[in-house]
């Protein structure tokens, strides 16, 4: 019982530590910043796919 | 260069809100200034207003007089070096900045007081050279693919060819203004670009292009490369790739123009250290980062550990019963690799989260961003 208590405890700590993390990394930073390279796209890209299969 | 006022003499600066020039001394809008065509071409390194030496911070293009204070745009306008053709003029004033400043540090609430109520120690405007880039790419890429289907192994080859044109991808021509920084504060509206003239820069801060064209044309080049690449890459079906992605490329730069853009720059220091924000001058967009305090850190900490102990321990204690017997030990199996899988994935995202967090509370950090928003020497 006591393994599980211990177990329990150690898995919690995680998944408190990856909240912080997640949490304080978001909140404390300009939101919206990363911006795309697509925005400047003139017109929608041509994209042509062709899958051949080898003999 | 040195504009002076039509009605009293003394010097002009532009105004940002008016988006004119304005006499220091009277206080007029000013339409029409004077403007000696023996100051517009002047040495480098002495006031064109009391012939003083300058003390010229490195890459800046306008500098203060240390006697008289005249403000000296150190640039020529027909300079080949600098063949600068527009300006984004700024939109927000310094009065509309500093309240955004404030505005966006107020909403930090787990960072620590002093800073969310923090006093701006030293704002400035800045124009940046950017160079705006016109971009058709061309790629070619083949990828081998192989997979059993139980009878035989099947080979294919997928092929993948894009076309894309880029308009107007801005590239910053200023060493000093990191590139990774200088992209989170896109975009700009290259839409409200005017024709360059010097008066623009009276009483404001200029830095010098340190980018060639060439170079900015690389760095273009390769960032259309990394975001056609990943197109490509999402396509494939890489589980199955037996080789390498073969790639071919081809370009053409259709057009390229040299751009001021506006940008305002704080800095403030917090037990020691020293930290900066940046604001897009037309947009109003901020880019920022600021600590967080170690008493928030342990309380979210505390607060998801002691959430999660119970849900947690009855979990356990589930796939502790399954493995009872030799049927219900596949359940527990299944039930540990969830377990398992589901904390690796939270790991994995929020890891990626903080370290982003850092990388941008580094840059804010960093000394070259720093210089910006310090006053000249």
């Amino acid at each position: 019982m006591w393994v599980l208590v211990v177990l329990s405890l150690i898995i919690s700590f995680f998944i408190g530590l990856t909240a912080a993390w997640e949490i304080l990394g978001r909140s404390n930073k300009s939101k919206g910043i990363e911006y795309g390279m697509g925005t400047y796209l003139k017109k929608p890209i041509e994209y042509l796919v062709n899958t051949s299969r080898k003999k | 260069m040195v504009f002076k006022c039509n009605y009293c003499g003394s010097r002009a600066k532009f105004d940002i809100e008016k988006q004119l020039l304005r006499c220091e001394s009277c206080d007029r809008l000013l339409l029409d200034v004077q403007v000696d065509e023996t100051e517009f071409y002047f040495d480098r390194y002495h006031c064109s207003s009391c012939g003083a030496g300058l003390n010229v911070n490195e890459g800046e293009m306008t500098s203060n007089c240390p006697y008289c204070g005249a403000q000296s745009i150190i640039y020529e306008g027909k300079d080949e070096e600098f063949p600068v053709e527009y300006i984004v003029p700024f939109k927000i004033s310094a009065n509309n900045a500093v309240a955004l400043i404030k505005e966006e540090f107020a909403q930090y609430k787990y960072a620590p007081k002093a800073i969310r109520k923090f006093d701006i120690e030293e704002v400035r405007p800045v124009y940046i050279p950017y160079w705006l880039t016109d971009l058709h790419i061309e790629t070619y890429q083949e990828c081998g693919e192989a997979f059993y289907t139980g009878i035989e192994r099947m080979l294919y080859l997928n092929k993948r060819s894009l076309n894309a044109d880029f308009i107007n991808v801005p590239q910053d021509g200023s060493f000093r203004l990191r590139d990774s920084f200088a992209k989170y504060l896109e975009p700009w509206d290259e839409k409200e670009k005017i024709v360059f003239e010097p008066k623009y820069l009276a009483g404001l801060y200029a830095n010098t292009l340190d980018l060639s064209r060439d170079k900015a044309e690389d760095k273009v080049l390769e960032r259309a490369k990394v975001y056609v690449d990943d197109i490509i890459l999402n396509s494939f079906n890489l589980e199955n790739s037996i080789k390498e992605i073969r790639k071919k490329y081809r370009h053409n730069i259709e057009g390229q123009k040299l751009v001021l853009m506006p940008i305002w720059f704080f800095s403030s220091s917090y037990q020691g250290k020293r930290y900066s924000a940046v604001i897009n001058g037309q947009t109003g967009k901020i880019i920022s980062a600021v600590p967080h305090s170690r008493t928030a850190m342990a309380t979210i900490i505390i607060k998801y550990t002691a959430v999660s102990f119970v849900p947690v321990m009855l979990y356990l204690f589930i796939t502790y019963l399954c493995f009872g017997d030799k049927i219900d030990a596949i359940v527990g199996w299944v039930l540990i690799s969830g377990a398992a899988s589901f904390l690796m994935k939270l790991y994995k995202k929020s890891i990626q989260s903080y370290n982003s967090y850092k990388k941008i509370l580094a840059e804010t950090r960093a000394e070259s961003l720093i210089s910006f928003s310090k006053e000249q020497k």
